[in-house]
């Protein structure tokens, strides 16, 4: 069965075959790997799952995984295309702070990485992209506001040739 | 003698833990704070009794120090331990708990003012004969006058802005033709960002290192030393990884730097547990730069490698006890490395991160200690400085903890935030690191060195098989954790009201 997963912000597409309720069969590029599950943990215990012959201790909380000694997300694809429903990048907040300066205006054409706000937090500055070319559709804040984490700070249209 | 049979911790987080930790061992009572938005933190309910600061800036509650002598009056509280930061170097609040009788695990307050003050306290190790980074620090700025001292000093020697900050009128001078310019050059900037445009000079160390020493007095004169503690790889002017013993270091430069240390403790009668320290050039000579008056943050390294338990031998002080042992029976021994995991991404230039934070994690390795203040589903906020834990290991030499470190970092995901600790794992792998010895500029130095790796085509086919096979509801912990603590504090706020 082919599956997609976003990885580090990257779709990537896999073969999956169900060998039993806990074990599987993953084809990804060139890497074959067979895995089961070994031990499920308490919630503050590590799980062990046995992949190609070697056990591992993984945890996996909601989207969050980690793996000898590196944390990854993963994000189902679907879901996550739901989520935006339409809206294109993340262009929110990364935490609480304050608007230092706004370089784009309604109805402006972006292009991908292209600076559209600077806003301070914690001391540092951090500058919101545009994460693929389009046009700016509204910029919510201006110079000065202080905004929570997690807000939508603007919001954009992507260009239709960029669309698949 | 003093004797406490309860102890009020005036601190928050891991630190906080620490201490009640100790408090625990040695049979004694401790009361713990916590504010409006840290119920679910684990040091809310560490202590025997709970007490609420209520909500506010820090002014209003940790930093205020009415409220925390009037708690002590409530409580019936013996002694207060400030563990770090917060009210731990402020002489006010030294002075207020002596005059309500309460003990403070500390210095005396007039320790803590001549040794906060930068400035003071290089004059007091000057006049006890303290070697101080060679400089000139003075009032006469002629250009000629100015060159002679640099010429005395020796270059490479550092031009800086005495009302300067930022590195705006600042300039490092390796040849002598380059001097008179650069101090022009200096001087123009300095009036031009801060109006004034006297400068002062100072060795500019090439290669320089961190060195510390923790030093413990008692009331009796006792003045012992607890070696050194070396934390010369830091970000942002933050430490990030400390150890003891420093690498390399020669046994008799590290007798002569101890003995400094102790010297100084000696010369203004300190009680209590102190930190010197010092910038160590690669030739060995070794420069004071300030002392903190305070349990520091990486102390666990030498409570490993000394076998010490340095906050009870702190209450142990401020009761009055004599410290019971003698200076040759403090002994090194083995290696021991504290790596501070971070709510950070390393990878863009050090941004704090913040989220609910998911797995802590779990080791079972011998000697293997997790300093934290945090628990699985705690909300990591920006209320409060962005280290997450520290974590120290203890091995026989330094190639094996670090071997126990990396594989110790494996435990600790500190999933569902952007964290340092892939970072920290890179750090302790690379050549430079394992080779020693380390300088202060080691995460610049290395910058390209430390950059993160690819994920491999293997790894990633393994992230998505534990994806597959794990379901993802690991955290259930946070559904549980407040209901079964908000009973206790409702009926403590109870009783302080009554």
């Amino acid at each position: 069965m082919k599956k997609k997963l976003i990885l580090a912000g990257n779709t990537e597409e896999f073969n999956l075959e169900r060998i039993g309720p806990d074990s599987v069969e993953i084809q990804y590029q060139d890497s074959k790997v067979s895995a089961h599950k070994v031990i499920s943990g308490e919630s503050t215990q590590f799980d062990v799952i046995n992949i190609n012959g070697r056990n591992q201790r993984v945890k996996r909380v909601g989207d969050f995984i980690s793996i000898d000694g590196k944390n990854y997300k993963v994000e189902n694809a679907m879901a996550a295309l739901s989520k935006k429903s339409g809206a294109e990048g993340n262009m929110t907040s990364p935490m609480p702070g304050k608007i230092l300066k706004v370089m784009v205006s309604a109805g402006e054409k972006v292009t991908s990485g292209q600076g559209l706000l600077v806003m301070e937090a914690m001391k540092m500055e951090h500058t919101i992209k545009a994460p693929q070319d389009g046009v700016v559709s509204a910029v919510h804040y201006k110079e000065g506001d202080l905004v929570d984490g997690g807000v939508e700070l603007l919001e954009m249209e992507a260009n239709e040739s960029s669309e698949d | 003698m003093k004797n406490f049979n309860r102890i009020l911790v005036a601190n928050r987080g891991e630190i906080a833990i620490r201490v009640m930790k100790t408090c625990r061992e040695m049979g004694i009572e401790s009361v713990c704070l916590y504010t409006e938005e840290e119920r679910e933190l684990p040091h809310s309910s560490y202590g025997d009794i709970s007490v609420a600061l209520g909500g506010g800036p820090l002014s209003e509650t940790y930093l205020n120090i009415d409220k925390l002598v009037q708690i002590c009056k409530d409580y019936k509280v013996d002694a207060v331990h400030p563990g770090y930061g917060l009210l731990s170097e402020r002489a006010a609040f030294a002075n207020a708990l002596e005059k309500a009788g309460i003990t403070l695990i500390g210095p005396p307050a007039a320790a803590m003012e001549a040794m906060g003050d930068k400035k003071r306290s290089k004059q007091i190790c000057e006049e006890a004969g303290i070697p101080l980074v060679p400089g000139y620090h003075g009032e006469n700025q002629e250009a000629d006058f100015l060159f002679e001292r640099a010429k005395e000093i020796g270059l490479p020697v550092l031009i800086k802005a005495s009302a300067g900050g930022g590195g705006k009128g600042m300039r490092i001078v390796e040849k002598e033709e380059d001097f008179l310019d650069a101090l022009g050059a200096a001087k123009r900037e300095a009036m031009n960002a801060f109006g004034d445009d006297i400068v002062l000079l100072e060795k500019f160390i090439v290669n320089p290192r961190h060195i510390e020493v923790q030093v413990m007095s008692d009331e009796h004169g006792n003045h012992f030393h607890f070696f050194e503690r070396e934390c010369s790889i830091q970000r942002r002017y933050q430490k990030i990884v400390e150890e003891s013993p420093a690498p390399g270091m020669e046994d008799q430069l590290r007798h002569d730097i101890c003995a400094v240390a102790t010297k100084i403790s000696e010369s203004i009668n300190y009680v209590g547990a102190v930190t010197v320290e010092f910038i160590l050039d690669e030739d060995g000579s070794f420069y004071f730069l300030e002392m903190n008056t305070r349990l520091q943050v990486e102390h666990p390294v030498t409570e490993m490698v000394t076998g010490a338990d340095l906050v009870r031998l702190q209450i142990e002080v401020a009761q009055g006890k004599k410290l019971s042992f003698k200076q040759s029976d403090i002994e090194q021994r083995g290696h021991s490395i504290e790596v501070r995991i971070y709510a950070e991404d390393p990878d863009n230039d050090f941004m704090p991160s913040i989220g609910k934070l998911l797995f802590v994690g779990e080791s079972q390795l011998n000697s293997v200690r997790l300093d934290t203040g945090y628990r699985n589903g705690n909300e990591v906020t920006v209320s409060f400085d962005p280290m997450l834990a520290k974590l120290i290991v203890h091995a026989e030499n330094r190639d094996h903890a670090i071997e126990k470190m990396l594989q110790a970092l494996k435990d600790y995901p500190f999933l569902g935030l952007v964290t340092n600790r892939d970072y920290l794992s890179r750090i302790l792998k690379s050549k430079p690191y394992k080779e020693g010895p380390t300088y202060t500029h080691f995460v610049k130095t290395y910058k390209d060195i430390l950059m993160p790796t690819e994920i491999s085509e293997e790894m990633k086919a393994m992230v998505f098989a534990t994806y597959q096979l794990c379901d993802g509801r690991g955290a259930k912990t946070h559904t549980s954790a407040p209901a079964a603590i908000e009973g206790p504090w409702e009926s403590l706020s109870g009783m302080r009201n009554s």
